[in-house]
């Protein structure tokens, strides 16, 4: 430690080494056994903390009385005491339900059935096209007035 | 003054408690474990205004930071401050909104040191120097006077001293060099 550094801490620290970093009281106590400057600075500084710690005169007794009652007697009333509030029901606050977030619809119809309903709708179209004229195709015995008469038959004619 | 405070509860309430516990028990209205704390704080509270604040003003800034703490009790949690840094905190605010709205402050009306007065150190031993050191003091910044009296005064170490000011160490350590060597001079 040099003696500027010495003089540095001395000005932050004051002269009560426990006071100063830890890691520096060894080097202060080294710094001080080898430099009479050092001492002599160590000394001015003690001198100066005495007169800086002079206490204040404490208040004599009815002094400190009179502050106390004075305090005491202003003491604004508690309107509701911690114990009486830990008492006291506690008021229901009606708060707005929360929406729930929406979850995210993982289901066979979310990913199948709905984003693909104009092929499904389609699907199914062809499917009874192509059931009728295989029907229709095939020989059969009902009378011509009979498949006349209802429209399915009517498509199995035009189908022929 | 309210005697009829004294609770059953509060019949314990006894001088060797630790302010911790007194002050639980003010946390919950005891008036009496309240007086105690007063009493037993009040003179470091007064002597600690009178150097920030000026010896005119420090009984009512003593009796401002005690009605503080009683209707700010809850405020305080025994996990997060001891109760004298909490009551410094409580003190060192109430000096310095008093100094804010009382002076304005401007160094010019500072009194000046006698000229003729003796060196400092000869003075140490007489009680003349509590009124110089105080008259020496209003030449600091208003954050220097504050840290010189928590840590000399009030013998706090730097560390609490920055816990009560809400600064960082370092910014402590400055205060604390800059105002000493200030004094010195203006003591000199």
């Amino acid at each position: 430690m040099t003696p500027e550094e010495f003089k540095a801490l001395l000005d932050t620290y004051g002269a009560d080494l426990t006071c100063w970093p830890h890691g520096r009281r060894q080097s202060a106590q080294r710094l001080l056994a080898e430099s009479g400057a050092a001492r002599d600075a160590f000394a001015a500084a003690q001198e100066f903390d005495d007169l800086l710690a002079v206490r204040e005169p404490s208040l004599d007794g009815a002094a400190r009385r009179r502050l106390t009652d004075a305090i005491l007697d202003n003491l604004p009333e508690d309107p509701m005491p911690r114990q009486t509030r830990a008492a006291q029901p506690v008021r229901q606050t009606v708060r707005p339900t929360p929406r729930p977030a929406s979850r995210p619809n993982l289901g066979i119809g979310a990913l199948v059935l709905r984003p693909l309903a104009p092929l499904w709708v389609g699907c199914l179209g062809m499917g009874l096209a192509v059931g009728i004229a295989i029907y229709a195709a095939q020989p059969h015995s009902v009378a011509p007035a009979q498949a006349e008469s209802g429209l399915i038959e009517t498509w199995a004619m035009y189908g022929r | 003054m309210d005697q009829s405070a004294v609770t059953p509860g509060s019949a314990r309430t006894s001088e060797d408690m630790t302010d911790e516990a007194l002050m639980l028990r003010v946390q919950d209205g005891d008036k009496a474990a309240f007086r105690l704390l007063v009493t037993r704080h009040i003179d470091r509270i007064v002597g600690t205004a009178r150097r920030i604040v000026g010896p005119a003003e420090a009984e009512d800034v003593a009796q401002d930071v005690f009605l503080k703490v009683w209707t700010a009790r809850d405020q305080w949690s025994p996990g997060q401050a001891a109760f004298r840094t909490w009551l410094y905190r409580v003190a060192v605010n109430r000096c310095i909104d008093r100094i804010r709205r009382v002076r304005p402050g401007s160094i010019d009306e500072v009194p000046e040191i006698a000229d003729d007065a003796p060196g400092p150190l000869d003075e140490c031993e007489r009680r003349e120097d509590g009124t110089r050191l105080r008259a020496a003091m209003e030449h600091l910044s208003e954050q220097q006077r504050t840290a010189i009296t928590l840590y000399y005064h009030e013998s706090l170490t730097a560390a609490e001293v920055a816990e009560i000011m809400g600064l960082r160490l370092n910014a402590v350590e400055s205060l604390l060099k800059r105002g000493r060597q200030k004094l010195r001079t203006v003591l000199k």
